[in-house]
């Protein structure tokens, strides 16, 4: 199966099926260029040895010499096989059982399948038809034959096949040596041989038994050069030359007339270095090893096998180009969907662009730039396919011979769409296209004011992420208009439903959410404006009228609402506008009829609710669930706008508006937060903890009182069993029935004053202390959070239970191990007790801000570890399930029809999904007709009024 | 296949949903014409399928390779689904 030379005019082609066979040995001595015949390797002067493993006729390394097949040089040659005669001829060790299943089938006098004719006729009626798998065919063939005495063909008895892993073959108890193997598969007609799962052309069952070796190309196994200047071979080159000495020797002896013994040593060692050459993983055989280092060689089995096999490793998935890697942080001066790139990356990767009458000049002043002033190119590919080099030396040379045709391959320049991903990449959201903005710095950047993570699951505390640029203007449309950002984040096809799951950063929805509920000095609104607007900006401050809704003075700040506060230092007099005004800026006028009641104060009957009417927030405190909800609304309207206008597909460019705008809304909530600050530290902690320690003393005091009871009923319930006159397991059963119920009582006992402090601080919230902002905003954070570091850290539990130690009155079995293990108390701080007490049981009365005592610490940091373990195991079982799952899913097609199709064009689904939608690109509920009907009815009505 | 089931148990249970043989040639054609694939296109179903034994034992004779089952499932998106699948024998 040797390649011809390659014919560079041939056009692509089909692969339409490929034949398996083995080669036979006039194949393997047409196809060698050079027969082996000494291991010498290589001459005093370093030159491969005529003859030897390294000969120049199989190709050539080095750069310099030349090979004497084809006379190119290195890298050129594609490289030639040699071959081995061997002496003597061995057991192909990957066909060893076959040919033991054949021995056994057939008869060693006439060669025929000892079946009658006319069951042979059948069998191979039905390999010829193709009516079932031929290697079950040969099965049963094997099976029925094997048990006969005697052929039906000449009446020969039937020998005795026994087989020895790997390559040793008995006949009547007597080594069968691959010479005679050999000589009895001959005989086999072709009939039969076809019905035994072989071939008449393809593969005889005597080429399995080896008489010539093929010796691979010198390019297929190339030796490397060590730092040190030593040569190293290449594992088959070692194993080559061990066959070609053996083989050498084996020669020698037999035509010296040695005797027999150590001829057959030769044999079987010769044996050993073929079957080791070609799989050195057989169990049985010593593992052929290097002399130095004594790590294990790779046979050719092993180059193929496995993960880190030639077919997973380099056929199935390969390194790709024009990609880099580096860890991401986030920039909220970033416009949505862009993402800032490294001036050190751009530089490095570059996008081939072909040059035209057009845009000749630009190119030639970007390869005049060259490789090291950005934006340059590196590259130039004329139209006969050569490449050039740019350098500083040729660059105007270069940009003086660019003409239409040539491709120019020029760094990476601000809007060329490139992929961004982040493993584990488990959906489409995890690798989206975005637009490059070429940058200083290191680090790739996120577009942080509205946050564009979300899908990545990425935050910034040294995660990495790839990005990948598409080298064809075909690719870069797809990038653009299947992978966009916008489509995945703001239509993720999820549950089939348009959740708007973007949002902007923590810190943005804190800031909006006190911007809300603030009285800004109109001087400073302006200059917070300012400060959103960015250079070259479709927004602008100057053209924004703000009505000051108020003066301020003393008695005005007793008068606004009790969640409201007014910002900065004005003098009284000044007049002062709502934070909701300025938010009011970025929102389109049509957006109108929007209400939304938010989770911070729901049933406050001002601000609960966030009302919308014609672009302006008229009243309403935000937080992260109207933030949310603002932002679906304008995705959604901006859609329906589209549809209503006849434009198309409406998805991708109402993303794209409804994310100008939250841009902007997020900008304005960070800006906010940084001018006047939001900070969470231990002050904010020691006032909720003055405030609530001792009502929370109580609780806890109540719960463990509690507690102790039950423990101190448990003890003596237990003590009784104990005493009880019956058998030792019954006692022993009854006991653990008792603890279990205890603990159960006592777990859900302590368990409770956590979530009472929890309850208390719910009731006397104070939405002026960050530490409820936080939560409370729905920025980041529980109340759970704040009662644990404020007051309590509540039970620890270490698989559902109180942490505990082995119970010496249920250690009945190994008595001896109780005497010497530590039972009865969980550390040795405490007495032995048959039930632990409340703090020995993980009880955690302090919070943090108290800090924990020692034995709290300890255990606290137990169940800590818990979860740690616990996912680690949970995303290493669902990683391996997706895994699973996507290899059987990843070349389905959607074809034209809409039917889903496998790889083999089988047909997996008559409609994509059933009913033929992209919930990621569908408009509404499938086809929500009312809704459309109701926004197309309102844009009409405005579009009249407008009129 | 060890133990055999019994087919009322098969086709009523809550996870099988509604299958119907169809052996008539032209009733074939038609609807490979209508859905506009050929029968190797389709997804197969094995003679050996639970269901299928338990629709030839109803039928009282085996339903021959070659026919198709048409099998009406409910769907979370298209409400109800009806597709097709090719009866074949089972590989060895
Ligand atoms: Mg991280
Ligand atoms: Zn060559
Ligand atoms: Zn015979």
């Amino acid at each position: 199966m040797v390649a011809e030379e390659p014919h560079v005019q041939d056009p692509p082609k089909y692969v339409r099926r490929i034949l398996f066979g083995i080669l036979p040995p006039e194949k393997i001595r047409k196809m060698s260029k050079v027969e082996v015949t000494t291991p010498e390797t290589y001459d005093e002067d370093g030159y491969p040895i005529e003859g030897g493993v390294m000969d120049t006729r199989m190709g050539v390394i080095d750069p310099g010499l030349r090979c004497r097949t084809c006379g190119q040089p290195a890298g050129k040659c594609p490289g030639h096989f040699g071959h081995i005669e061997l002496a003597r001829p061995v057991l192909h060790p990957r066909f060893a059982e076959r040919i033991k299943d054949v021995l056994r089938a057939t008869c060693p006098e006439c060669g025929r399948v000892r079946l009658p004719e006319d069951d042979i006729e059948e069998y191979r009626r039905e390999v010829r038809e193709g009516i079932r798998p031929v290697k079950s065919i040969a099965a049963e063939v094997v099976e029925r034959a094997e048990d006969r005495e005697s052929c039906p063909h000449c009446g020969a008895e039937a020998p005795k096949i026994t087989y020895q892993k790997p390559t040793t073959i008995l006949m009547d108890d007597e080594r069968l040596w691959p010479v005679d193997v050999r000589s009895w598969l001959e005989k086999i007609p072709d009939g039969d041989v076809e019905i035994l799962g072989f071939h008449p052309e393809r593969a005889r069952p005597e080429w399995a038994v080896l008489t010539v070796l093929p010796v691979p190309p010198v390019t297929m196994r190339p030796s490397i050069i060590l730092e040190t200047g030593e040569r190293a071979e290449d594992d088959l080159t070692h194993k080559l030359v061990d066959i070609v000495r053996v083989n050498l020797r084996l020669k020698e002896s037999l035509e010296s007339g040695a005797p027999e013994p150590i001829i057959e040593d030769q044999w079987d060692l010769l044996q050993y270095h073929v079957t080791t050459y070609i799989d050195n993983e057989i169990g049985g055989v010593p593992v052929a090893r290097h002399r130095t280092g004594g790590k294990p060689l790779k046979g050719i089995v092993q180059r193929l096998k496995g993960k880190e096999g030639r077919f997973r490793q380099n056929l199935a998935g390969k390194r790709v180009n024009f990609s880099a890697r580096s860890v991401i942080t986030p920039d909220p001066e970033l416009d949505p969907f862009t993402l800032g790139v490294p001036k050190m990356v751009a530089k490095e990767l570059t996008v081939p662009e072909r040059v035209t009458e057009w845009n000749l000049e630009r190119l030639r002043k970007l390869v005049l730039n060259g490789p090291d002033k950005y934006p340059g190119a590196n590259y130039v590919i004329k139209r006969d396919g050569s490449r050039i080099r740019i350098t500083e030396e040729n660059k105007e040379q270069v940009a003086e011979n660019l003409e239409p045709g040539d491709i120019v391959e020029r760094h990476l320049m601000d809007g060329d769409p490139v992929m961004f991903n982040r493993q584990p990449t488990l959906h489409v959201q995890s690798e989206l296209g975005f637009r490059t903005k070429v940058m200083p710095g290191k680090t790739f950047r996120l577009p942080a004011a509205c946050y564009m993570g979300v899908g990545f699951n990425a935050d910034f505390d040294g995660d990495e992420m790839n990005l990948h640029v598409p080298q064809s203007e075909e690719a870069r449309a797809e990038v653009h208009e299947l992978m966009g950002a916008y489509v995945y984040h703001l239509w993720p096809p999820k549950d089939g439903h348009q959740d708007v799951r973007n949002s902007p950063i923590h810190e943005a929805i804190v800031g909006l959410h006190l911007l809300s509920r603030a009285w800004i000095p109109l001087k400073e609104a302006y200059q917070l404006l300012e400060e959103v607007k960015k250079e070259g900006d479709w927004f602008d401050p100057s053209e924004v009228e703000l009505e000051p809704e108020a003066e301020y003075s003393r008695d005005f700040e007793r008068k606004i609402h009790r969640l409201e506060f007014v910002c900065g230092h004005p003098s009284p007099g000044e007049p002062l506008v709502t934070g909701r005004q300025l938010l009011s800026v970025f929102l389109p006028e049509w957006l109108d009829g929007v209400k939304i009641r938010n989770q911070v104060c729901p049933e406050d009957e001002e601000h609960g609710t966030v009302v919308i009417k014609r672009g302006r927030i008229v009243r309403g405190f935000l937080d992260e669930k109207v933030v949310h909800g603002i932002m679906g609304e304008l995705v959604h309207r901006y859609a329906a706008r589209k549809v209503s206008k006849g434009e198309g597909y409406p998805w991708f460019e109402a993303a794209e508006l409804a994310l100008k705008v939250m841009d902007k809304v997020g900008r304005l909530g960070l800006r906010f937060v940084t001018r006047y600050g939001f900070t969470l530290g231990m002050d904010e902690l020691e006032e909720i903890y003055r405030r609530f320690r001792e009502e929370a003393e109580k609780i806890c005091r109540r719960a463990i009182k509690r507690a102790r009871k039950l423990i101190r009923e448990g003890e003596r319930r237990l003590r009784e069993v104990e005493e009880e006159d019956v058998c030792n397991r019954s006692r022993v059963e009854r006991g653990e029935m008792i603890e279990r119920n205890i603990e159960s009582e006592v777990m859900a006992t302590l368990d409770r004053p956590r979530a009472e402090v929890e309850r208390l601080l719910e009731e006397n919230r104070d939405l002026f202390n960050p530490a409820y902002i936080m939560p409370e905003s729905g920025a980041r954070g529980s109340i759970t959070n704040i009662a644990r570091m404020a007051l309590i850290g509540g039970q620890q539990a270490i698989m559902g239970e109180r942490p505990h130690r082995a119970k010496h009155n249920t250690e009945h079995i190994m008595e001896k191990i109780v005497n010497y293990s530590y039972t009865d108390r969980v550390t040795p701080h405490f007495e032995k007790s048959l039930i632990p007490g409340i703090k020995e049981g993980g009880f955690v009365r302090h919070g943090f801000f108290e800090g924990l005592d020692m034995v709290e610490y300890f255990l606290h940091a137990m169940s800590g570890r818990e979860g740690l373990i616990d996912k680690g195991f949970r995303t290493a079982d669902s990683g391996y399930l997706h895994r699973r799952y996507v290899t059987t899913a990843l070349d389905l097609i959607v074809d034209e029809d809409g039917r889903v199709r496998d790889s083999a064009n089988n047909i997996i689904q008559l409609a994509y999904g059933e009913d033929r939608v992209d919930p990621a690109k569908k408009w509404g509920d499938g086809m929500d007709v009312d809704r459309v009907l109701d926004v197309v009815k309102e844009v009409v009505l405005e579009e009249e009024e407008e009129e | 296949m060890s133990e055999r089931l019994d087919p009322d148990v098969v086709l009523n249970h809550e996870l099988v949903p509604k299958h119907e043989v169809i052996e008539d040639e032209e009733e074939i054609e038609r609807i490979l014409e209508e859905l506009g694939v050929s029968k190797d296109d389709l997804p197969r179903i094995h003679t050996n399928d639970p269901v299928i034994v338990a629709l030839s034992e109803k039928l009282g004779r085996k339903i021959r390779p070659g026919a198709l089952v048409r099998i009406e499932r409910e769907s979370p998106t298209a409400g109800k689904v009806v597709v097709y699948r090719v009866v074949t024998s089972p590989p060895e």
